[in-house]
């Protein structure tokens, strides 16, 4: 709901890298993950607007999404979230423990 | 040819290091912070206006209130006696919830000596709960009204609260709500999640809320 900020936030940082300085971006790669709150296509829509007139103006935002993974601290299944429920499918417990889904990281730039 | 730099950020790593800096001075000041947090008009500042008088007898209390404009909200809670901050975040770019930088720009215009800090986010059920501040505990408040279907609907901040505050329950008997069904939605989402009766109009669950804070306080300020 916030991609606008976040896409500034992206926008400075990057331009104010100091590996960055002087190269041309090309690419800029971000893992986002399916337990955050941030849509992937607004991002990509908002990234590329407050990129205009940066060293970041019509560089591709890549998202990788990222699946939500759990582990049951009960019984030690593996399973994936895909909607509204954290229990074990296995057991039905509520001892879980996320292991991805929650990333929301600027990963790598690619640079000419 | 293209080379690859790599980053490896988190996006929210400012938020994050100033909020491990609130916490910080939140620690050696020995504050409590409770970051409630709701959708719009659940009832987080009326249940303020019951809690705060109970407290202020033994507890000095003060309030940190976030909207994106007006401050109504504020004026409550001074009513009540007590020191309040208003933050409106239309002034900061008009935002939809509060930010670990916020919090600590308004810490600066509260007395010393605070023991126990509500800070009343901005009303959304999204955005808040992504954005540490700092705080000792969170609370999502979550009225009857809303129905059944708010903790599957938002299961992220129905998990990454300490505590729910289910209220307006005076108003049950008017209502076709299940409330069966509702605890179920949040056993689902998150299983060890407390969910305390409430209503800011009789009191019911005053005793349980306070207790809950004074156990709170014991476990993290010892007092």
């Amino acid at each position: 709901m916030h991609e606008a900020s976040i896409a500034a936030g992206i926008v400075d940082r990057l331009a104010a890298h100091p590996d960055l300085h002087g190269r041309k971006i090309l690419a800029v790669r971000m893992k986002v993950g399916r337990l955050t709150t941030v849509v992937p296509d607004n991002l990509r829509f908002l990234f590329g607007a407050v990129a205009v007139g940066t060293p970041l103006e019509g560089v591709d935002l890549l998202i990788e999404e990222v699946p939500a993974r759990a582990n049951c601290a009960a019984c030690g299944a593996s399973f994936g979230i895909d909607g509204p429920c954290f229990l074990c499918p296995e057991c039905g417990g509520g001892g879980i423990s996320i292991e991805s889904g929650q990333e929301l990281t600027v990963e790598t730039v690619d640079v000419e | 040819m293209t080379r690859t730099i790599k980053v490896l950020e988190k996006v929210l790593d400012a938020n994050d290091r100033i909020a491990r800096e609130n916490r910080e001075v939140f620690r050696r000041r020995g504050t409590m912070v409770v970051n409630m947090m709701s959708g719009p008009g659940a009832g987080k500042t009326s249940i303020l206006e019951r809690t705060i008088p109970e407290l202020a007898l033994r507890r000095r209390v003060a309030v940190i209130e976030g909207d994106v404009a007006t401050t109504a909200d504020a004026e409550r809670i001074a009513a009540c006696g007590v020191p309040v901050v208003q933050i409106n975040t239309e002034n900061i770019g008009g935002t939809c919830h509060l930010e670990a930088g916020g919090i600590r720009d308004a810490l600066a215009e509260l007395p010393d000596g605070i023991d126990l800090l509500f800070i009343e986010n901005v009303g959304n059920l999204v955005c808040p709960a992504e954005f540490d501040l700092g705080e000792t505990a969170r609370v999502a408040v979550l009225s009857v009204t809303e129905g059944e279907d708010k903790p599957i609907k938002y299961p992220i901040m129905f998990r990454a609260v300490d505590l729910v505050l289910l209220t307006k329950v005076d108003l049950l008997p008017h209502l076709r709500v299940d409330t069966a069904r509702l605890l179920g939605n949040i056993r689902q989402v998150n299983p060890a999640l407390r969910v305390v009766r409430f209503s800011a109009v009789t009191g019911e669950g005053l005793d349980e809320w306070l207790a809950w804070l004074d156990g709170l306080a014991l476990r993290t300020t010892g007092r």
